[in-house]
C-alpha cells in the first residue's frame, strides 16, 4: 500500500517537475496595458489601434532618474486593415508580452462606434484576458489623441485621468460609468439599447513626426491638453446614432434610475437674472418605470422621486422664514427643473434619434413578456417613436442646511 | 463511526451530493434557449426528477442486501449477463468522465494556464483521482464530505460579494416566460444530466447499512444538490443577465470575473474554479471507482492496482485525443439525452427481473 | 463493566512478517541463574559480571553471635549508605536474638522484625538482583540460604519541579514534569485523587531497562484504545529507548506521516484534563513528557489557558491560531501563484510596487521564495542552538543583512521577504511543536506546485493534504475528528469553544459509556 502511493506521489511530482512551467511569466516581463483606443477611417476602411501601457520604475537606483515616462504612460498605435492585424504590429514594437488584466479603460472612436462596435465586443466577450469591468467610453473626435493626452499637472496616465473621472461622473450626473460588460448586456437584451459616457480632450491631433512613426506604427506619442467626460453617446443596434448634451444626460440618468447626487438648480425662463435661481443638491434620486398596456396601445409611465437639500435661498422672493408652504414652493421650482430635463431626453432619444436607450422596452417585457416575445419585439423600433409617456416627479427637499431663515443684507 | 467499512450518513450525502454535479455544470446552457428565465425551476425540477429512480435502487437493496446491482442480475440471470451489462456500464462511466475532464480542462487553459499542453492537467487530474480511490472506500468518503464543505463554502462566500452591487432584480422577475413544453423540456433533459448520480449509487447501495430505510440520506442528498445547484444558476443569471447567461461555457467562472471586492481584488474567478476543480476531481474519481467495481466483476479479481491503471488509461487517453470543449460538450448533452437514463432504466429493470426469478426459484424450491 | 466500545476501529496493518533476526544476546542474558547459597560465591558471581570498576560496595556483617554472616551489596553513587545503616545494620546488629529459633526463619525474621525500612522483597533470581542493584537498591544476601532480601534505598539526583519552558501559560499552574517516573505519576494521583486511576507498568528496552507507565481513568477511557495500546507497547522488541521520545515513533500509527497522532506536553494539569476526557497517557523515565493518544488534529491548537480564559475570549484565540496554521502555509504559495501565473487578481497599485522591486533581481521569483524561505530556516535552527549571550547579535545581523541589504543591492525583492517572514512568524502562533515543522513541510511542497502550476496546482495540492490527512487515524479516532466524521457534539469544543454550560458530554468516540461530565444543576 504504501509503495502504491509512494509510486503515485513521485509519478505526480516527477510529472511536474518536467513540464517546464509553460506558463510562467514573470512580472517584470508583462507589459500592463492601462487603456485601449480604437479608431476607424472611414476613407480608407482601415483601424488604428492604440494602446497605452506603464513602464514601472526601478525602486532601487534611488530616483536619480526621476522616471516621469514612468508615470505618465506610453502610447503606441498602429494602423492596419482589422483589428487582429494592428493588434500584432503594435506586438512588433513592445518588449514585453501584452498584458490586458489591468486595462482601466476602452476608449471607441466617433468614427469606429458607427462601424467597429461588435468586433470589440465580441473581442472582449470571448477572450477572458480582457476585463470586462472596465470602463467604456466614446470619444467625440479621434480616439487617439485622447489617449495621447498628458497633462502636465498631474502624474497619472490618461487612462487612469478617463477612469477616475468616469468614476465620478455620478456625482455631477451628466454622465454615468458604463462598462463593458453593460454594453453587452445592453447589447443583448431587446427593448434596450447602449448609451455610454463620452470623453472630449482639448489636445491637438496626433500628428506623424519624423522619427516617430514607422509605416503606420506610431511610437510615444504625446500631445498635452485635458481631459473632459460629460455627455453621453447613444447607439441604436450595434451603431452610434448621436451625442446627448449634459442637460438630456442628467435625464436619462433619472429614467434610469441611476443613484445620481449632483447638483441642480431651479428652472427660470431665459432672460432670468442669475441672482434669482435656487440651487439645489440632489442627494438621493430614484427612478421606476412601468410599461401599460392602454386600449391595446402601450404606454409608459416612469416615476422619479428625488430628495434633495437646499443650498441657496436669499432670492428677493419669497418669505423670511423657511415654512412648510415656502417649502413647497420651492420643491415645485425643482420638479419643474428635473421635469425639463427628463423631457428634454426624451424628445432628444424618442423624436430626434428614435433609439429606445432608457429600456422601454424591457420594462414592456418584464410586465407582459408572452406579449413581447410574440409581438412586440420586431415591431418595437417602429412604435417606439409614438409611444405615450407620462413622467412622475416627486421631490422631497429634506435638509433644509444650517439655518431657519435667510440672510437679509442690510 | 464506522461500522465496518459501511458508509455512515454524511458520507452517503457528500457522496450523492457530489455526484450529481458533474457535467450539469456546464452542459445547462443547453436547454436556456427552451427555458429562458424559468432555468433555475427547471433545473430544481429536473433534479428532483432523479429521486424516484434513486429510490428504486434502494429497494433493490433491500430485497437483496449486501450486493451492488451487478450482483443482483448475477443472482438471478447468471454470471454471463451480468459481465456482458458491465461492459457498456464501464464505457459510459468512461465517457462520463471523458467530457468531464476534457471541459474542465479547457476552462484552466482558457481562463489561467494557457500555454500549458492539455495532457499534463488531465494526467494530473487522472492521476490524483487514481491515488484518492486505491484505499478503502471509507477514507474516499471522507475526503469528499471535506471537499463538499469546502467547495460549496468557496463558491458562495464568493458569491456573496455579488450583493449588492452586481445584483439586478429585474433581469430574473418575470420567472416564467416560457411555455409549458419548453420548460418541461428543459427540466428532462437536466434529469438525464443528473442521472450520473444513479450509476454511482448502483455501486454503493452495497455498503449503505440498511438502505430502504435510509432512503432520507440518499433523497436529501440529491435535492440539496438540486437546491445549490439552482441558486447557483440564479445568481448567475441575477448577475449577468439570461441573455448573456445562457451563452456562457464555463458558469459560474464567467460571472466571478465581474466580481471585484474594491479596488483591490479585481475578480474573484481565481477562487470559484477551486470548486470546479474539486467537482471534477470527484468526478473522475467517482467513474473510475464505478469502472473498477464494475472491471472486477468481469475479470474476477480482487481490487487489483493494474486494472485501476488500465482504467486510468482508458479514461485519459481518449481524453486527449478528444480535445477539445466543443465536442466534449456536446458528447455530454448527447449522452445526457440519450443514454445515461435509459441505460440506467434498463439495468434497474434486468435488476428487478432477475430478483423476481430468484424469488421465485427459491419460492419453488422451498415448496 | 467492560462493556462494547465498537466505536473505534483501529486500522492499523500489522508488522510485516520478515523473519526477524535472531537479536545477539547480551552478556548478562546468558547469565540465567539462581542466587547461591554461600556469600562469597555471590560476591565473586557478581564481581564477576559487574566488572570491578563499576563502584560495588560488598560488606559482610557476623549476626546472631557469629553463627551467621549476612553480606551487603550495592552500587556506591546510587545507594543511600547512611539510610541503610541506619535503617537495616542498626536493628540488625543490635538487637537481641535468640539464636536458635531465630536461625531457622532468619529470611522472615530479619524482614518483619530487624528492619525499619519498609520497602523490602525477596528474591531468588540473579537477574532480578542485578536489575535492582542497577535501580540503586541493596542487596542483602544471608548465608546458607539462597533467597536475597532486595531493600529500597534509591537516592539519585532528581531535578526539582520547575516551571514548563516550552509550554507557558498565564493562569495555569506552573509545575512541569521531571525525569523521575514516581514524581511524575506523583503529581498526576495528586491531581486525580481515585481508584479509578489505573496505572500499568512495562520495561522497555534491553540495554535501558526503562520503566512506562500506561495510565487512564477505568470506565472513562476508550477501553479499545487502551488495549490496542497495552499491545503495542508489549510488542516492542528493541535494545534500547531514551524516554518517550522513542517510544512514540515504535508505537503510533503510520509513523511516516508528517502529522503527529498523539500529544506530548510537559504540564501535568493538561494531562489530568485529558485523562479526564477518556484519553490515556503514557509516561516514562528519563522523559519530561507525557504522551497522550488518541488525539486529534484540533488538539493541536488547545491550550490550558483556553479553559480558563472567557469562552468568548478563547474561541477568539483558537480561530487566531487556526488562521495562523493557515496563514503560514499558504501565504507564500499565493504569492507566487499570483506574481507568476495569475496575474490580473493582484491590484493595480501592487502590482507597479512589485514589478519595479522585481527589477534587476536575478533569480525567477519560485527560486527566490525558496531560497529566502530556506534561508529562514537556516537562521531559525541557528538561533535555536547559539547561546543566548551572541544570539541578540546574530538576530539583528540577519535582519540587517537578509532583510536591507540583500533587497538594496538586488539579491531579493522586497515584498518576498515580507511574505516569507510573515509565513515564518505565524509559524510560530500555534501552541504545538509537532505541528510547526510538519507546516513548514506543507509550505514547501505547496510551493513547488504553485510555482509550477499556479492556482491549478495550489488547489490540487490541498485537495492532496486533505486526503493525506484524512487517512490518519489516532488509535482509532479519525484524525480529523470532528470535522469530517461528523460529530455536532464534539464541535463545541474543537476549534471553538463553548462556555461550560454547554460542554456537559465527553466526546461519544472516546468514551461511550460515561458521557455526563456535569450535571444540569452545575452552571445555573
Amino acid at each position: 500500500m504504501k509503495k502504491r502511493i509512494a509510486l503515485l506521489l513521485i509519478l505526480l511530482v516527477l510529472q511536474i517537475s518536467i513540464c517546464g512551467c509553460w506558463d510562467y511569466t514573470e512580472y517584470e516581463n508583462i507589459a500592463q496595458v492601462e487603456g485601449i483606443a480604437v479608431d476607424f477611417d472611414n476613407s480608407t476602411k482601415e483601424t488604428t489601434m492604440t494602446q497605452q501601457y506603464i513602464v514601472p520604475k526601478s525602486t532601487k537606483k534611488s530616483d536619480s532618474l526621476g522616471g516621469s515616462s514612468g508615470e505618465t504612460g506610453i502610447v503606441y498605435s498602429a494602423k492596419a486593415k482589422t483589428l487582429f492585424d494592428a493588434l500584432s504590429k503594435l506586438q512588433q514594437v513592445m518588449i514585453k508580452r501584452i498584458f490586458y488584466g489591468y486595462l482601466k479603460v476602452f476608449i471607441l472612436g466617433e468614427e469606429a462606434s458607427r462601424y467597429n462596435l461588435m468586433d470589440i465586443i465580441d473581442l472582449n466577450d470571448r477572450s477572458p484576458v480582457i476585463r470586462d469591468t472596465a470602463y467604456f467610453v466614446v470619444a467625440s473626435g479621434n480616439a487617439q489623441k485622447v489617449l495621447s493626452t498628458v497633462d502636465e499637472n498631474t502624474a497619472k496616465t490618461s487612462s487612469e485621468i478617463i477612469s477616475g473621472l468616469v468614476n465620478n461622473s455620478k456625482t455631477t450626473g451628466t454622465a454615468f460609468p458604463v462598462t463593458i460588460h453593460d454594453v453587452t448586456e445592453m447589447l443583448a437584451i431587446g427593448g434596450w439599447e447602449v448609451a455610454v459616457p463620452r470623453v472630449i480632450s482639448t489636445a491637438d491631433d496626433i500628428k506623424p513626426e519624423a522619427g516617430q512613426t514607422q509605416d503606420d506604427v506610431f511610437l510615444a506619442e504625446k500631445s498635452e491638453g485635458g481631459l473632459r467626460v460629460s455627455g453621453m453617446a447613444a447607439f441604436k443596434g450595434d451603431k452610434f446614432v448621436g451625442w446627448l448634451n449634459e442637460k438630456e444626460s442628467v435625464g436619462l440618468g433619472l429614467i434610469m434610475g441611476k443613484k445620481l447626487t449632483m447638483y441642480q438648480v431651479s428652472q427660470r425662463p431665459a432672460g432670468t437674472d442669475p441672482a434669482d435661481i435656487l440651487y439645489f443638491r440632489i442627494d438621493s434620486s430614484k427612478g421606476k418605470i412601468k410599461a401599460k398596456l392602454v386600449n391595446g396601445e402601450p404606454e409608459i409611465q416612469v416615476n422619479v422621486s428625488i430628495v434633495a437639500d437646499l443650498r441657496k435661498y436669499y432670492t428677493d422672493q419669497g418669505s423670511e422664514f423657511l415654512t412648510p408652504e415656502e417649502l413647497t414652493r420651492l420643491e415645485k421650482e425643482l420638479e419643474d427643473s428635473i421635469r425639463s430635463d427628463i423631457q428634454a431626453a426624451l424628445i432628444r432619444g424618442q423624436n430626434e434619434l428614435e433609439s429606445d436607450i432608457f429600456g422601454f422596452g424591457f420594462a414592456f417585457f418584464r410586465e407582459y413578456p408572452r406579449l413581447w416575445q410574440t409581438d412586440y419585439e420586431t415591431k418595437w423600433p417602429d412604435i417606439f417613436p409614438d409611444v405615450p409617456v407620462d413622467v412622475t416627479v416627486k421631490v422631497k427637499i429634506q435638509h433644509t442646511g444650517t439655518n431657519i431663515r435667510k440672510l437679509i443684507v442690510k | 463511526m464506522q461500522n465496518d467499512g459501511k458508509l455512515t450518513r454524511e458520507m452517503v450525502f457528500s457522496l450523492i451530493f457530489m455526484s450529481v454535479l458533474g457535467n450539469i455544470v456546464y452542459t445547462h446552457t443547453w436547454i436556456d434557449n427552451a427555458t429562458d428565465r424559468s432555468a433555475w425551476v427547471a433545473s430544481l425540477a429536473g433534479i428532483s426528477l432523479v429521486i424516484p429512480f434513486a429510490v428504486w435502487i434502494l429497494y433493490l437493496g433491500k430485497l437483496c442486501p449486501e450486493a451492488t446491482v451487478f450482483e443482483m442480475v448475477d443472482k438471478g440471470l447468471g454470471k454471463i449477463v451480468s459481465a456482458v451489462l458491465c461492459i457498456p456500464f464501464i464505457l459510459i462511466n468512461a465517457l462520463v468522465a471523458i467530457a468531464q475532464l476534457n471541459m474542465y480542462t479547457e476552462m484552466v487553459k482558457v481562463f489561467f494556464l494557457q500555454n500549458t499542453p492539455i495532457w499534463i492537467i488531465m494526467l494530473s487530474l487522472v492521476l490524483m483521482g487514481i491515488m484518492f480511490i486505491s484505499g478503502e472506500l471509507t477514507i474516499f468518503a471522507r475526503l469528499v464530505e471535506a471537499l463538499a464543505i469546502l467547495g460549496m463554502l468557496n463558491y458562495f462566500t464568493s458569491f456573496i460579494f455579488a450583493f449588492p452591487n452586481n445584483i439586478n432584480v429585474e433581469y430574473i422577475i418575470p420567472i416564467f416566460d416560457t411555455s409549458w413544453l419548453g420548460f418541461i423540456q428543459g427540466a428532462i433533459f437536466i434529469t438525464g444530466e443528473a442521472s450520473e448520480c444513479l450509476l454511482l449509487l448502483m455501486i454503493i447501495v452495497r455498503f449503505i447499512p440498511d438502505p430502504f430505510k435510509h432512503y432520507k440520506w440518499v433523497s436529501y442528498g440529491i435535492i440539496l444538490s438540486g437546491v445549490i445547484f439552482s441558486i447557483a444558476i440564479l445568481v448567475i443569471m441575477t448577475m449577468m443577465s439570461p441573455e448573456l447567461a445562457k451563452r456562457i461555457a464555463f458558469g459560474g467562472v464567467n460571472a466571478a470575473k465581474m466580481l471585484q471586492i474594491g479596488d483591490y481584488v479585481r475578480g474573484l474567478e481565481v477562487f470559484i474554479f477551486g470548486t470546479y476543480n474539486f467537482i471534477a476531481v470527484g468526478k473522475v474519481s467517482v467513474c473510475l471507482y464505478c469502472s473498477w467495481i464494475a472491471m472486477q466483476k468481469v475479470l474476477g479479481s480482487n481490487k487489483s492496482m493494474i486494472q485501476l491503471f488500465i482504467i486510468g488509461l482508458l479514461i485519459f487517453v481518449p481524453s486527449v485525443l478528444l480535445g477539445t470543449y466543443n465536442k466534449a460538450y456536446f458528447l455530454a448533452v448527447f449522452m445526457g439525452n440519450y443514454v445515461t437514463l435509459p441505460f440506467t432504466i434498463f439495468i434497474l429493470l434486468l435488476a428487478s427481473i432477475s430478483i423476481f426469478i430468484k424469488n421465485k426459484k427459491a419460492g419453488s424450491i422451498a415448496k | 463493566m467492560n462493556s462494547t466500545n465498537n466505536n473505534i476501529k483501529i486500522h492499523r496493518k500489522p508488522k510485516r512478517n520478515d523473519a526477524p533476526l535472531p537479536a545477539p544476546l547480551l552478556p548478562s542474558e546468558k547469565q540465567v541463574r539462581k542466587v547461591f547459597s554461600s556469600i562469597d560465591e555471590n560476591f565473586s558471581f557478581l564481581n564477576d559480571l559487574l566488572g570491578n570498576a563499576m563502584g560495588i560496595v560488598e560488606h559482610k556483617y557476623c549476626l546472631l553471635d557469629d553463627k551467621t554472616e549476612i553480606g551487603l551489596v550495592y552500587i556506591d553513587s546510587m545507594s543511600n549508605k547512611e539510610y541503610v545503616s541506619k535503617q537495616v545494620i542498626e536493628p540488625l546488629l543490635s538487637s537481641p536474638f535468640d539464636s536458635q529459633k531465630h536461625l531457622n526463619n532468619i529470611l522472615f525474621l530479619i524482614q518483619s522484625k530487624f528492619t525499619y525500612i519498609p520497602d523490602t522483597k525477596t528474591s531468588n533470581e540473579m537477574k532480578q538482583i542485578t536489575e535492582e542493584l542497577f535501580r540503586g537498591n541493596t542487596i542483602l544476601f544471608i548465608d546458607g540460604i539462597d533467597t536475597a532480601i532486595i531493600i529500597g534505598s534509591n537516592k539519585s539526583e532528581k531535578r526539582s519541579i520547575e516551571k514548563p519552558e516550552n509550554e507557558p501559560s498565564l493562569f495555569g499552574s506552573m509545575d512541569s514534569f521531571t525525569e523521575d517516573l514516581e514524581t511524575n505519576c506523583s503529581l498526576l494521583i495528586r491531581r486525580l485523587p481515585t481508584p479509578d486511576l489505573r496505572f500499568e507498568a512495562f520495561t522497555v528496552g534491553r540495554l535501558s531497562q526503562s520503566k512506562v507507565k500506561l495510565l487512564w481513568i477505568e470506565n472513562i477511557s476508550n477501553t479499545k484504545a487502551v488495549e490496542e495500546a497495552r499491545q503495542r507497547i508489549k510488542s516492542i522488541d528493541i535494545d534500547a529507548i531514551d524516554g518517550i521520545g522513542a517510544l512514540t515513533e515504535l508505537i503510533e500509527d503510520q509513523p511516516l506521516s508528517i502529522f503527529a497522532k498523539y500529544k506530548q506536553t510537559q504540564r501535568p494539569d493538561v494531562t489530568a484534563k485529558y485523562l479526564e476526557d477518556g484519553h490515556f497517557a503514557i509516561l516514562g523515565s528519563n522523559s519530561p513528557y507525557a504522551f497522550i493518544a488518541p488525539v486529534s488534529f484540533w488538539d493541536n491548537f488547545k491550550t490550558t489557558d483556553d479553559y480558563i480564559d472567557k469562552s468568548l475570549v478563547a474561541t477568539y484565540l483558537r480561530l487566531i491560531r487556526v488562521a495562523a496554521f493557515i496563514l503560514s502555509i499558504l501565504i507564500s504559495p499565493l504569492y507566487l501563484a499570483f506574481i507568476t501565473h495569475n496575474h490580473a487578481v493582484v491590484p493595480p497599485a501592487l502590482a507597479q510596487n512589485i514589478a519595479s522591486g522585481r527589477e534587476g533581481v536575478p533569480f525567477p521569483s519560485i527560486v527566490e521564495v525558496l531560497l529566502v524561505t530556506i534561508i529562514i530556516g537556516i537562521i531559525r535552527e541557528a538561533a535555536f542552538r547559539i547561546p543566548s549571550s551572541v544570539g541578540f547579535f546574530v538576530g539583528l545581523l540577519g535582519a540587517i543583512v537578509i532583510g536591507q541589504s540583500a533587497v538594496t543591492a538586488g539579491y531579493f525583492s522586497a515584498s518576498v521577504i515580507i511574505v516569507v517572514a510573515i509565513s515564518a512568524i505565524a509559524n510560530f502562533g500555534f501552541p504545538s511543536n509537532p505541528m510547526v515543522l510538519p507546516a513548514r513541510l506543507i509550505n514547501y511542497f505547496l510551493i513547488i506546485l504553485s510555482g509550477f502550476l499556479g492556482m491549478f496546482g495550489l488547489i490540487n495540492g490541498i485537495a492532496i493534504i486533505f486526503w493525506h490527512m484524512l487517512r490518519q487515524e489516532s488509535f482509532g479516532v479519525p484524525y480529523l475528528y470532528p470535522l469530517v466524521p461528523f460529530d455536532r457534539e464534539a464541535l463545541k469544543d474543537s476549534f471553538v469553544r463553548m462556555p461550560f454550560g454547554h460542554l456537559r458530554k465527553r466526546f461519544e468516540i472516546l468514551s461511550k459509556n460515561n458521557r455526563q461530565r456535569m450535571s444540569q444543576k452545575g452552571i445555573k
